[in-house]
């Protein structure tokens, strides 16, 4: 294991190596703080680059893409609440309320801390369990899917902000959009309406763009407040240590979040984020409360996806099956260089795969300092008039969502869900539970249509699959617990209006009590 | 009025612009319109081949992936631009089968075959814990009752090809688990969640390495390189032959001679060293067919998949 390790570090630290590794991490901070612009298709389009380069060149410059660009996506998320990328989302909850309270430069601190610990974590398990971890990750069948798409979706029932009725609303039109397409079992076509765009359902990315792109600039347009006025100012990063050892239960509980579910083949970043934001929701007793600016609502999504990126690297690396979509692009790359994957590659190209660990570990470490550097700049690149803003994030916002597929079907996607969420903001309704059943949606689907499938169309997984069983329950706890104790809040409001009205501090007293 | 003189000039213009391009083309730079995800394997093996079309043709050839719509988006896209050899369409089984599904604009006629460049035959593969090891243990097992088949998506070659194979051997119709990709498709098998599949040889190359999933067959005529102990369906008594072909066309109309020099700088890539050893690394088949061998290799498939359509509607 040492021996392995001290080849790696020999196959990693030539100067070539460090050059890659260094442009890489620029490429996918840029890349990935542009909305629709994603790691993915940074990926994709360097694969062929990489032919060229020797195997451990290329996979560092990939790895170095990879690991900055779910960083990256954290940078616009709190400086203009557009989710860089899907497995930002979260991060916009708490980020751009606390970069709008004037501390955004402590938001993206935080962040950048949180991703390259999740990073560090998940580097560190993928260099030492990796066989282990693999056998794990094949017996999770439809059934187990399923239920971990059902945890996800049931976070809607604590997102959605004040009113329940509203949120679930707001979950059941997000879960309306993601059945449209064809039907992933028998090929009927659903609400596509003849269109060929909507074969394959609706955009995600496109969607979401819209969805915090478009809305921010009507939000703009239609009020000269100041509340989506400038981009915040940037002040000092730093956190200080105080904070750290504060987030430090968060950050190993995203982190941990993270890991597994990217171990997990296609079950993907974007419930890892959900997860760990509502985890650490759920949780909390420190002010201000979620979705107000809390540092620990930078600090779960942010650990949890960058967590992911290790974790998706197990069941390629061991089994020869790509997680995501992100791991796929490595296969190909691998296959390129006439690598295997799988156990043949530890024993015949130990050098190569542990370079590869060790630049996941090494992408993490410059993450920091590059990040906190181009966030210096960030600021003087993105300081424009105000009323000059909306337009430049609308056509950033249009020509991310057009390079996605060259679509301009696309672009009209966009512009819908972005009317849609501004329909919703007209009518107080929240658009966080939209997102996490469109997201998650055909997920929970398909995966119950396929457990349905292997189960001779019986519905008896649901109880005989201990795993789904105990997934399953704990969804069902996170999705009622919030309502009842809503319920309960305003029954007692009801009795006693005089002793709620006396004191704000006693109601957000028992509040926290109630959350748990 | 104006109406008629904008069409005369843009026919004008266009015969010109044909003349020219007849004469020495390519002028500019060449597309392949790929209508599959960026890193799938289509868009790999087009990669591979534009970097060597573009020392034979002398002018960039560039892949411009246009997902979606199971590639009827890019398929239509790609057939609906000028016919001068520019833009060409990575064509695949899709192609036929879209046609038959009844959604797309464009039918047989519209595309022009340049060539085949890779051919990738069926395996038949069972997890390792079915305890099947011969495929007339598994032809038995799959009569006997209905086994769950796990396929990369519904019709999708692999998908049509278990129903011609119960159709032909009177199997006990499958149970059908449509996963997303072959990567899905595989993971089922490897992890016990589903007992059989048809896939080809690349995404499954490392779980058969490792004994996770076994293979039986081969639904070619000859064996699988990479698989040298699977014999072919044929060894074992079982006439059938299936896979996934991979080729490029242009939109019908485009000038003959840009078809054959299209055509013969795909042979030429085919041909040179370094497509051969990405190719091989990669696990894709090369199988190379010039222009009419593609044409009435697609013909034949579109004839044969019409009879069979049928078996994809009823399910």
């Amino acid at each position: 294991m040492l021996h392995n390790i001290a080849e790696g570090f020999a196959a990693l630290f030539t100067l070539e190596n460090i050059l890659f590794l260094v442009l890489g991490t620029l490429v996918g901070l840029i890349i990935g703080a542009l909305p629709g612009l994603t790691g993915n298709m940074a990926i994709a389009l360097m694969v062929p680059i990489t032919y060229t380069m020797s195997a451990t060149t290329g996979l560092t410059f990939l790895t170095a893409i990879y690991c900055s660009s779910i960083f990256g996506g954290s940078i616009s998320a709190i400086l203009l609440g557009i989710p860089g990328t899907i497995s930002s989302f979260a991060t916009t909850l708490d980020g751009y309320p606390m970069a709008k309270q004037g501390k955004a430069g402590m938001a993206l601190g935080i962040s950048t801390i949180s991703s390259v610990f999740g990073g560090l974590f998940s580097a560190i398990i993928l260099m030492f369990l990796t066989t282990v971890l693999a056998e794990f990750a094949l017996k999770f069948g439809p059934a187990e899917y399923f239920a971990v798409a059902i945890l996800g979706l049931s976070c809607i029932a604590s997102i959605g902000g004040k009113s329940i009725t509203k949120g679930l609303l707001s979950g059941f039109i997000g879960l309306f959009f993601a059945i449209i397409g064809q039907d992933p079992q028998n090929g009927i076509k659903r609400f596509t309406f003849g269109s060929i765009d909507l074969l394959s359902g609706v955009t995600l990315v496109a969607a979401l763009i819209g969805i915090f792109g478009i809305i921010s600039v009507l939000k703009n347009a239609e009020k000269k407040t100041k509340e989506n006025g400038p981009i915040p100012d940037v002040d000092h990063v730093w956190i200080g240590w105080k904070m750290c050892r504060k987030l430090l239960p968060t950050w190993l509980r995203g982190s941990i979040i993270g890991t597994i579910v990217g171990i997990i083949p296609g079950a993907g970043t974007n419930v890892a984020t959900f997860l760990a934001y509502d985890t650490e929701n759920k949780i909390n007793r420190t002010k201000p409360k979620f979705g107000e600016g809390n540092p620990k609502g930078i600090a779960a999504p942010e650990a949890a996806n960058n967590g992911v990126t290790g974790g998706s690297m197990v069941p390629l690396l061991a089994l020869g099956v790509p997680g995501n979509a992100t791991s796929a692009l490595f296969l190909g790359a691998l296959l390129l260089k006439g690598l295997t994957t799988g156990p043949v590659l530890f024993s015949e190209h130990a050098d190569v795969a542990y370079s590869l660990f060790l630049a996941f570990f090494f992408a993490n470490v410059i993450m920091a300092p590059l990040g906190l550097f181009i966030l210096r700049y960030m600021k003087k690149i993105l300081s424009v008039p105000e009323a000059l803003l909306g337009g430049i994030i609308l056509a950033f916002c249009v020509t991310g969502v057009f390079s996605i597929s060259s679509s301009p079907f696309d672009v009209l996607t966009c512009i819908f869900f972005g009317i849609l969420g501004y329909a919703f903001y007209k009518f107080d309704i929240p658009t966080a539970p939209l997102i996490v059943c469109l997201v998650l949606g055909s997920m929970a689907e398909s995966n119950l249509r396929q457990a349905l499938v292997a189960n001779k169309n019986s519905y008896s997984f649901l109880y005989t699959h201990p795993v789904a069983l105990i997934v399953l329950i704990i969804s069902a706890v996170s999705f009622f617990v919030p309502i009842i104790s809503k319920a309960v809040k305003s029954a007692r409001k009801m009795r006693h209006p005089d002793e709620v009205k006396a004191s704000d501090l006693a109601e957000e007293t028992t509040e926290e009590m109630d959350d748990d | 009025m104006k109406k008629i003189l904008a069409l005369t000039l843009a026919l004008i213009l266009t015969f010109a612009l044909a003349s020219t391009a007849l004469a020495d083309f390519p002028e500019k730079e060449v597309t392949i319109v790929v209508p599959f995800k960026a890193g799938g394997n289509v868009d790999l093996c087009c990669r591979i081949i534009a970097d060597e079309l573009t020392k034979i043709l002398g002018q960039q050839v560039i892949v411009d992936d246009r997902p979606g719509g199971g590639a009827i988006i890019g398929q239509t896209y790609a057939l609906s631009q000028p016919a001068d050899g520019y833009t060409m369409l990575a064509l695949t089984s899709s192609f036929v089968t879209n046609i038959l599904s009844g959604d797309t604009e464009f039918g047989m006629e519209d595309a022009t075959a340049i060539g085949q460049f890779c051919f990738d035959p069926e395996i038949v593969v069972v997890g390792a814990d079915t305890g099947i090891t011969t495929i007339d243990e598994f032809m038995a097992a799959a009569k006997a009752e209905s086994l769950t088949n796990s396929t990369p998506g519904f019709s999708t070659s692999h998908h049509i090809a278990s129903l011609i194979m119960t159709e032909k051997f009177g199997l006990t119709p499958f149970a059908y688990m449509h996963t997303d990709g072959s990567a899905e498709q595989v993971v089922q098998l490897a992890g016990g969640h589903a007992q059989v599949g048809l896939t080809t040889y690349g995404g499954a190359a490392t779980l058969i390495a490792e004994g996770k999933i076994v293979p039986l067959a081969v639904c070619n005529t000859e064996r699988h390189e990479a698989l040298p102990d699977v014999p072919t369906m044929a060894e074992c008594g079982y006439d059938f032959t299936y896979g996934a072909y991979r080729g490029f066309a242009v939109p019908a109309g485009t000038p003959e001679e840009v078809v054959n020099k299209l055509s013969a700088a795909l042979k030429e890539a085919m041909e040179s060293e370094a497509v051969i050893k990405a190719f091989n690394d990669s696990g894709f088949p090369i199988m190379y067919l010039d222009a009419a061998a593609y044409q009435t290799m697609l013909d034949d498939d579109f004839a044969g998949m019409s009879a069979i359509y049928y078996l994809l509607d009823e399910e």
